[in-house]
């Protein structure tokens, strides 16, 4: 990295996470003035143009790229008519030992004087939680799962090639022409849609003026700069930010801009669920690198500088802080842009090029937070990108990870994506599978399923609390077969499902008819065409999504229970039942018996891997095809990001000789230590996934460097993940780092700040997770190579 | 003929003995008796308990379940009586903690082949199956079946040996055996003798015996300091190999401390115990020494 991409990307990793009010401020006036008084599109297209008018700009030293959220970079905005923060909520921010947001005390008081009234019993949150079913509560707060919606926008967004096409003008003349196309005679809802419209064209003046102040900005710096390079560069950003996002991009910086005044524009108009992701960057940076160096207009330094500088503003953008639940499931800085390398075009040929490896360089130097990056392997992708991918990851930050890029293609169709938008498709967040720029993929929150199999043996009860919570499937005497208990298990699915759909559907409903997203609506293809927000039916395809958490501990449980108690009867099911009740108090021969000598997920063994392929058909029975306020959108996935611990302590002793209160298995991965076969076997077991069903898997492999090192290493690597994808899988990344280094870093967070480790479908700062994360990954089993 | 091999691991994701991605296949018993041997535990042929005390939660499942009556108490401390023993596997197949290991299976060939053919799918770039030890040369009608066996499925095999065998026993895989990890642990014979137990003559001989053959061989020098690091060991491994057909390359195995921990958790003497790992510049030296040979030197597995 050159010396101004040193210093600014030194910068951006020293500033601390801050609040910004100034946008509740902006939107409380606004709100005040104007609610009641707008429809409901065009006071959240109009509340946004008022924000980007008003908001404190920010220029920095040295910039290329510019715009920041907030008044200064990592100075995060909060979005008050989501969730009203408290001033004590503020106080846990500022003091907690990780993730900490510094709010500045005279910033609290204004808070509490004059954004909270306002918002208090109004805002999304307060609004929700006020009309949630008793039997919902019951189960929400026994941990059985959690809800997406409830205090950030429902979402999960990447964008196609679209806005390199087209700029904010060419979306307004579209809007136009689709509002003077409305039928008021014919189509009942075509005012619904005519205010729809007008306030996606509002959006799009909202950040035309947003570039052109920067452009002003710019101007105003370059008059009173006496660096003659400085000055030059300040007019030249003048330039682009009077261009885009009004039109096209014609070059390349144009095409970075125009990313990210787009990327700003959507995480400011609301906070939705993982932010914003460019979808294939490279491939739509790509004719304009191609052109730039064909005609002598860009260097292969100044394009890798440029997206050196997009990278560092969105390690500026940490997530806007969390409460409540959605803290623990997900807690983390970061907003989980991922981005999309190599993959296949619209018309199926290769997706690679000189800015993959570009983009790839450009992670091994700056080791940021985010942007996250995943290489997308078809069959047809070379053997080189996954080489160059191997180099980055095997230093120890977790990404980038790596897609099946053939079979997310496959899941798409599977829900009736066509080929050539599939191809377009990708993975944001951390695994999961989206249309790029014609979708509205929403995950709903996690299912705790080894918690069903809890109720199945409880007859519904929390163990932990002791409180019926569930409904009663029947009492253990009850069950004498292997395939009782498991219909007792699937009720207890069948049930918390219908529980949490229930209430995701009025949460959607929600969405649709009080937060409209216009401006994101522009950019996701065919809302203008419909008349229709992103949150209503507005993008081309729309799905909603559960992600279902613990298939390791699950298969594990049950595998334990058909062979000590039914297959082998070496034990009664209350017998086993009140070991766990007693969290094996006592009981530790069984204990270690049960997880020494149960055939577990992840060996490559029919006896469990036939449990989880089970298990996996029952909740795709349960939750595909349910049907939203949209008709049947819903499907599974299969992620935790870091919910597996929050499940994990929520969830009493379970049959696989886990302890009350310990994690849960991550993602689509083994449980910990229960994999003693190699990275083969695990690979093997999940292949037996019908992977193809879901909107992603997750499978994270623990290294230890050794196994990684030299050209061997990487070659082996790159076989291990051919062959995986040959057999069907969807996903695997690579956590390459020794305990040893994690236990100091543990002892001396201060020498590791800038230690990356795999958590989730994303990577944190090792110090900043608490000290149960971190224990969590030191006991994920490391697999060695020998 | 279902001839029962004695397997003590089948190792998988084996990225170090040969090449691709490969399922090491681990015989039990050993001629030789290295100081610092990997697996001491396998050099005796036949099956038997290890017994890992800091796991053992004293529930007395061993006593109850073995049909000779060899495991008690003594002093408050479990015991094994070697000489009621018969390595049936029984206490260790119930043993809660896993405190209890049985180091040595008997596996016949298509049992086998079953473990083998899970990771048939990891094969196809380049990747195979390596039957290495102890000594697999010490169960040769076993492994030639084995090895017939997988070139039948279209495996890649290769032989990690010492090459102490009988010179008919290691010429007869040499058809059935694509790649061969061959150790050349000393030149010195007195020196040989020292740390290995057996001389090296036969050793050598048999190694230009299946260059002759047209064996295609990768040579494979653990590389002590004080031991066999000198530079007239080196020279002579030079002189000695690069006269020889088939030599693919010489891989110098840095010596590491990992074989203190096995020994010292069989509670097995180690008689290196101040054995320190070469440095950098030793090895790069002895690869030096090689190379001038004209031969292809990695350093590494």
């Amino acid at each position: 990295m050159n010396e101004r991409i040193k210093r600014l990307r030194d910068a951006s990793f020293d500033a601390h996470p801050t609040i910004s009010i100034e946008r509740a401020i902006l939107e409380t006036e606004f709100y005040k003035k104007y609610e009641g008084k707008l429809p409901m599109p065009v006071l959240r297209a109009a509340n946004f143009k008022y924000i980007c008018e008003n908001k404190t700009l920010y220029i920095g030293d040295e910039e290329l790229i510019v715009g920041e959220r907030g008044p200064k970079p990592k100075a995060v905005s909060t979005f008050p008519e989501l969730t009203c923060h408290t001033r004590q909520d503020f106080e846990i921010l500022t003091t907690r030992a990780q993730q900490n947001y510094t709010v500045d005390p005279k910033d609290m008081d204004v808070y509490e004087k004059e954004v909270e009234p306002y918002w208090r019993g109004r805002c999304m949150r307060d609004r929700l939680f006020e009309r949630m079913p008793e039997d919902w509560t019951k189960l929400y707060e026994a941990g059985t799962f959690t809800e997406f919606g409830e205090q950030r926008a429902l979402g999960h967004t990447s964008l196609d090639g679209l806005i390199y096409r087209k700029g904010a003008l060419d979306f307004k003349k579209e809007i136009a022409e689709a509002r003077a196309k409305l039928d008021f005679i014919n189509d009942h809802e075509a005012t619904a849609k005519d205010e729809q419209l007008q306030g996606m064209s509002i959006s799009c003046d909202a950040v035309i003026i947003f570039a052109e102040r920067h452009a002003k900005l710019a101007e105003e710096m370059a008059a009173k700069e006496t660096d003659p390079q400085r000055k030059a560069e300040l007019l030249k950003i003048a330039d682009v930010c009077h261009w885009v996002p009004a039109h096209a991009p014609r070059d390349f910086w144009e095409a970075v801009q125009m990313y990210w005044f787009v990327h700003l524009g959507t995480i400011t108009e609301l906070n939705g669920w993982d932010a914003m992701s460019p979808g294939h960057l490279d491939q739509h940076l790509a004719p304009f690198y191609e052109k730039g160096i064909a005609d002598g207009t860009l260097t292969r330094e100044k394009a890798k500088e440029l997206v050196s500088c997009l990278f560092i503003k969105v390690n500026n953008t940490p997530a806007p802080p969390k409460v409540g639940v959605t803290a623990k499931e997900s807690g983390t800085y970061n907003d989980f842009t991922n981005i999309n390398y190599a993959g296949l075009k619209r018309d199926g040929s290769d997706g690679s090029s000189e800015v993959t490896y570009i983009c790839l360089e450009i992670y091994d130097e700056l080791r940021l937070l985010q942007p996250q990056g995943n290489i997308q392997v078809s069959e047809r992708t070379p053997d080189n990108v996954i080489r160059a991918a191997a180099r980055v990851f095997r230093n120890g930050m977790g990404y980038p990870s790596v897609f099946n890029c053939d079979m997310v293609i496959q899941e798409q169709m599977r829900v009736g994506k066509t080929l050539e938008d599939a191809r377009e498709g990708g993975n944001s967040g951390c695994i999961e599978t989206g249309c790029s720029g014609k979708e509205a993929y929403l995950l709903h929150g996690y299912l705790n399923v080894p918690k069903l199999l809890e109720y199945a043996l409880s007859n519904g009860v929390d163990l932990l609390t002791g409180k019926q919570v569930s409904i009663q499937t029947g009492e253990l005497s009850e069950f004498k077969t292997f395939d009782d208990l498991y219909a007792a298990f699937e009720k207890q699915m069948a049930y918390a499902v219908e529980t949490k759909v229930r209430v995701d559907n009025y949460l959607r409903y929600q969405y649709a008819t009080n937060m409209a997203a216009t401006f994101l609506s522009c950019v996701i293809q065919d809302c203008i065409k419909n008349g229709k927000d992103y949150y209503n039916g507005g993008p081309r395809y729309n799905s909603d999504y559960i992600q279902c958490c613990g298939i390791g501990t699950i298969t594990d449980s049950l595998s334990a229970i058909k062979k000590h108690v039914f297959d082998e009867k070496k034990y009664t099911l209350a017998e086993l039942y009140e070991a766990m009740k007693s969290n094996w108090e006592g009981h530790e021969d069984m204990r270690l018996t049960l997880w020494n000598k149960t055939p577990f997920f992840g060996n490559d063994d029919d006896y469990a891997d036939d449990i989880m392929k089970r298990v996996y058909d029952s909740l795709f029975k349960t939750i595909d095809g349910k049907n939203s306020i949209l008709g049947p959108t819903y499907h599974l996935n299969m992620l935790s990001t870091t919910c597996h611990n929050y499940f994990g302590q929520k969830l009493a002793a379970t049959p696989n000789g886990r302890f009350s209160g310990t994690p849960e298995s991550d993602g689509t991965s083994p449980s910990h230590g229960a994999d003693r076969h190699g990275p083969t076997a695990v690979v093997k077991s999940l292949a037996k996934m019908d992977q193809v069903k879901s909107g992603g898997t997750l499978l994270n492999q623990r290294f230890l460097p050794s196994v990684l090192a030299g050209e061997e290493g990487i070659e082996a690597v790159k076989n291990l993940i051919r062959t995986y994808f040959k057999l069907g899988g969807h996903h695997i990344q690579f956590n390459v780092v020794d305990n040893d280094t994690l236990r100091d870093a543990q002892a001396h967070p201060d020498n590791y700040r800038g230690l990356l480790v795999r958590v989730a479908g994303y990577s944190d700062y090792f110090v900043d997770l608490d000290n149960y994360q971190q224990n969590e990954i030191i006991q994920r089993n490391a697999q060695e190579g020998f | 003929m279902n001839k029962k091999g004695i397997i003590f691991d089948i190792k998988k994701y084996s990225i170090h003995d040969g090449p691709g991605i490969r399922t090491t296949v681990h015989l039990k018993g050993c001629p030789l008796s290295c100081w610092w041997c990997h697996n001491p535990e396998s050099q005796s042929g036949i099956p038997a308990v290890l017994f890992r005390s800091e796991r053992c939660i004293a529930c007395g499942s061993c006593i109850k379940v073995c049909p000779n009556n060899a495991v008690s108490v003594k002093d408050g401390a479990l015991v094994t009586d070697l000489g009621l023993c018969d390595g049936c596997g029984k206490c260790c197949d119930i043993c809660p903690p896993e405190a209890r290991e049985l180091c040595g299976k008997p596996y016949t060939v298509p049992e086998l082949m079953l473990e083998i053919e899970k990771d048939e799918a990891f094969f196809r770039d380049g990747g195979g199956v390596t039957f290495s030890g102890g000594e697999p040369l010490m169960q040769p009608d076993f492994l030639m079946e084995a090895l017939a066996a997988c070139r039948a499925a279209g495996y890649h095999r290769a032989l990690d040996t010492s090459g102490f065998a009988a010179k008919s026993i290691i010429l007869d895989t040499v058809k059935l055996t694509d790649l061969y990890l061959y150790d050349i642990k000393h030149m010195d014979p007195e020196e040989h003798k020292k740390y290995m137990g057996v001389d090296n003559a036969v050793i050598l001989e048999n190694l230009a015996a299946i260059s002759e053959a047209g064996a295609n061989i990768n040579v494979r020098l653990p590389f002590m300091p004080q031991i066999n690091s000198d530079d007239d060991n080196m020279h002579a491994v030079g002189k000695f190999v690069s006269r020889l057909k088939g030599i693919v390359g010489v891989n110098i195995l840095p010596y590491h401390t990992v074989a203190k921990g096995k020994h010292d958790r069989w509670k097995m003497e180690y008689k290196l115990n101040d054995l320190l790992p070469p440095t950098d510049n030793q090895t790069h030296h002895a690869a030096g020494i090689l190379e001038s040979y004209g031969l292809k030197v990695h350093i590494g597995g």
